[in-house]
């Protein structure tokens, strides 16, 4: 997990780091930085956006760090993780493979977040309790056959196309159909672009120049590597 | 005239305004840009709009809704049959001709350059005279030559990187080096390059050279270096690509700062019948007022099709029968010669990983197809490489999942190494292909339907081919000749062709040729329907780009183009705006 700098939804997130925020944010004197408008070499802070925060911003962003980060009242507030998950990020883990389905370190609410869409497909809420409880009981690694298919004991209609949804939604963040749009923040998590080997298109942040003239190697030159990664 | 509101008014806040604007605005000139579509200030919401967009098409960032409506893509089957979404903007275009026009543009500050790639080719010198070269196409009222400082100067003011020496090889001289080095080539360049470079087709000796792009490999111009997000089209998250927002910028920064007017759609142009002097534009404001703003030059800079709408809007004096002439529109040319690089685009697995989905959407292609003597015959083309795998054919990677986990049933980590090992050798070139000027493809104001001001939508009467006029299979013939050539150069680079042709009646694109289905993609490069030309009877505009029939109103963009060449088509439009710009600047000073 934490393949990202700082996931700037989180407040946790930007209160642990805000010091160093805070130091990108500083202009850089003589426009001479490779990277961008910052005074720091190694940030290229995306998207740009209007360009460099102006003074008084900065300083409201450093009162607030003075004044011991207070929490607002967010726009959004993501759903609260509730008792389906654990069973839902165990069987996801066997259907799409990947054993570590946290990048943004939310996985417990990026699965509320996708069990709430899936649930909400018409005529379909109840059979993921159901599916979720029978591959408890069975044990999540007999949902699939050693080559890769669904086992017999989870090939009825109604529950292959469920595991497929699930795989779906972690691999490209969408269920089919609208339900529930997926947020920008759910396309850059899709698992697909792990497994090319490369970065969600329109999200980049290896820090090597010119990183895709290599051959990716040992996770390297994918675009997904941050420039710092903490923890 | 000395009442006029403005020195200039300039109708689209595109790259030709932008900088037209910043030019004039520059040297004391008073200037008013009037945008028909939203200002693009804060870039979040674009890329926000972008991730959360289900199938991402060149306008997926921008607003879809609104009082400027824009085309969207053509969708299968639907594409010819306006009157089922007579208010669905994505059908802005009402599409009446025997071909799928499969390109579009955006209305916002900034214009099409917000979704453009960024390919910055020049002109081959033997672009600018098909005519006396080949025998097809108008040869342009200027030579390489005349127009190689006005390329030198966009290439500074846009921010090219490139490497010179790949144009001088081929007789593209260069006055002064690129201003940034090349952005360096992709892996998947490098090997296809290694597999390709020095073998002999169809008489050509290839070779796979960088691209130029408006992209930054260094800090240029207050922006940052290309971090290779692979999102060029639709949207750069960093502003390493320069879209016409920049000048804007600049242009409003000014001593005497411009002036930007958004959600201003112009509608009309006023002239005098006894002088045949512009008198003014007139627009709508998305509040449904009206008004006419008055300068001393005008400027239609509005893209090619909707500049064309504009004029053949504006009826100004009648002919011995009574009928209406419009704007500019002597020669009758105004609307027609639309053109457009019609793109065959190729796909395929190599036998060796070229891990795409890195880097700019294409570092670089192949131009030996672009020049020499079989354009007396068929068209040219030029080759793309592209570094997006499979995304711009198939929508994949989201594609390849759905066909892996619904089609063949996979899950798990077989599921996972599946994707990997497809997803990592797959490789996408285009052949776009030179366009031929026919009458018979044209755009005019729709008689029907109209948008949400009353003002006539485009219809669009578009195709690639017409027997009926001289050398009127011209495309077509060059795009069998890309067909043949294409599997060729697959099989040279160890790429196996996974390219379909979809024979769906109702494709957009889809069209047959000596009994063969083909299937073109649109590039984006609108061109050709107010052409410039050296007689007035034969072109809308002069070499300056001023209308032969009214010597105060300058069209500029690629509507001049009287051929569309194999270049991408915005480093021109650029220089060419930049000559126009200095010959106003000449007119004011000179009043």
């Amino acid at each position: 997990m934490m393949m990202f700098y700082c996931d700037f939804w989180s407040y946790e997130q930007v209160k642990a780091r805000a010091k160093s925020i805070l130091l990108s944010l500083q202009p850089a004197q003589s426009g001479s930085n490779p990277g961008g408008w910052s005074k720091l070499p190694q940030v290229h802070v995306m998207p740009v956006g209007t360009g460099p925060w102006p003074q008084d911003r900065i300083d409201l962003f450093a009162a607030w760090i003075d004044a011991g980060c207070q929490e607002g009242t967010p726009d959004y507030v993501p759903p609260t993780p509730g008792p389906l998950v654990p069973n839902f990020i165990a069987l996801s883990k066997v259907l799409t493979g990947f054993d570590d389905l946290d990048i943004l370190g939310n996985v417990e609410t990026l699965a509320q977040i996708y069990i709430d869409r899936i649930v909400a497909r018409p005529g379909k809420g109840g059979q993921l309790d159901a599916l979720l409880a029978k591959a408890e009981a069975a044990g999540f690694d007999s949902v699939l056959n050693g080559d890769g298919t669904i086992a017999a004991a989870f090939a009825s209609k109604a529950e292959s196309e469920l595991l497929k949804v699930i795989t779906l939604v972690w691999y490209t963040a969408t269920v089919g159909g609208d339900y529930g749009t997926p947020q920008s923040t759910q396309y850059i998590q899709g698992l697909e672009w792990r497994a090319v080997a490369a970065h969600p298109m329109g999200f980049a942040n290896e820090n090597v120049p010119f990183y895709w003239q290599f051959k990716p190697e040992g996770g390297l030159y994918t675009g997904l590597i941050a420039w710092n990664q903490p923890g | 005239m000395s009442s006029a509101d403005y020195d200039v008014v300039i109708v689209g806040a595109g790259i030709s305004g932008a900088l037209i604007a910043n030019e004039l605005a520059a040297q004391g000139a008073k200037v008013l840009i009037l945008e028909a579509g939203e200002t693009t200030a804060v870039r979040q919401t674009f890329i926000d709009d972008f991730y959360a967009a289900a199938i991402k098409t060149p306008g997926a960032p921008y607003p879809a809704t609104g009082d400027a409506p824009r085309p969207d893509v053509p969708l299968n089957g639907d594409w010819k049959n306006p009157a089922a979404f007579p208010n669905d903007p994505r059908y802005y275009f009402v599409q009446t001709g025997p071909d799928a026009f499969g390109s579009t543009y955006e209305r916002v500050t900034g214009g099409t350059t917000q979704h453009w790639l960024g390919t910055a080719l020049r002109f081959f010198p033997e672009d600018f005279k098909t005519q006396t070269k080949f025998g097809h196409g108008d040869d342009w009222p200027m030579d390489y030559a005349d127009l190689e400082p006005w390329y030198t100067k966009a290439e500074y003011e846009i921010g090219v990187a490139g490497d010179a020496s790949v144009d001088e090889k081929v007789g593209i001289d260069h006055s002064k080096p690129y201003p940034m080095q090349p952005v360096p080539a992709s892996w998947s360049d490098q090997v296809i390059k290694k597999k390709l470079d020095g073998q002999t087709f169809d008489g050509k000796t290839i070779s796979v050279d960088l691209t130029p792009q408006a992209r930054n490999t260094d800090y240029y111009d207050k922006r940052p270096m290309c971090m290779g997000n692979t999102s060029c089209v639709p949207v750069c998250p960093i502003q390493a690509k320069y879209d016409a927002t920049v000048h804007l910028k600049k242009a409003v920064a000014q001593p005497t700062p411009a002036t930007i007017q958004t959600q201003s759609v112009v509608h009309r142009v006023e002239v005098d019948a006894s002088s045949g002097e512009v008198t003014g534009v007139t627009y709508k404001k998305w509040d449904g007022s009206e008004h006419t703003v008055t300068a001393k030059r005008y400027v239609l800079a509005a893209h090619a099709i909707e500049t064309a709408k504009i004029l053949l809007m504006s009826p100004w004096k009648t002919d011995a029968k009574g009928n209406d002439i419009t704007v500019a529109n002597s020669s009758g040319l105004v609307g027609k010669r639309l053109m457009d690089h019609i793109c065959l685009v190729a796909w395929g697995l190599s036998d060796a990983p070229l891990h795409p989905y890195r880097g700019p959407l294409s570092t670089s292609g192949i131009g030996a197809f672009r020049h020499g003597e079989f354009r007396s015959e068929a068209a040219a083309f030029r080759i793309e490489l592209g570094n997006e795998g499979w995304n711009w054919p198939t929508g994949a990677p989201d594609t390849m999942v759905g066909a892996l986990v619904n089609g063949q049933g996979l899950f798990g980590s077989k599921l996972r190494a599946a994707l990997h090992d497809n997803s990592v050798k797959q490789v996408r070139i285009a052949l776009e292909l030179e366009a031929t000027a026919l009458n018979a493809s044209y755009i005019k104001p729709s008689a029907t339907f109209k948008d949400q001001f009353g003002i006539p939508r485009p219809e669009v009467h578009y195709c690639i081919g017409d027997a009926a006029e001289p050398k009127g299979d011209y495309t077509l013939k060059g795009y069998k000749k890309a067909a043949e050539l294409y599997p060729q150069l697959f099989e040279a680079a160890g790429i196996t062709d996974h390219t379909c042709v979809d024979t769906k009646p109702g494709t957009p694109g889809l069209f047959t040729y000596q009994g063969v289905n083909y299937q073109y993609r649109g590039a984006g490069h609108v061109i050709g329907t107010y052409t410039m030309g050296a007689a007035p009877d034969s072109s809308v505009v002069d070499r300056n780009q001023r209308c032969w029939d009214h010597k105060n109103l300058f069209l500029v963009g690629s509507g001049v183009f009287p051929t569309t060449a194999t270049a991408n088509p915005t480093l021109t439009i650029a220089a060419l705006a930049l000559w126009a710009a200095q010959t106003i600047a000449n007119d004011l000073k000179a009043a």
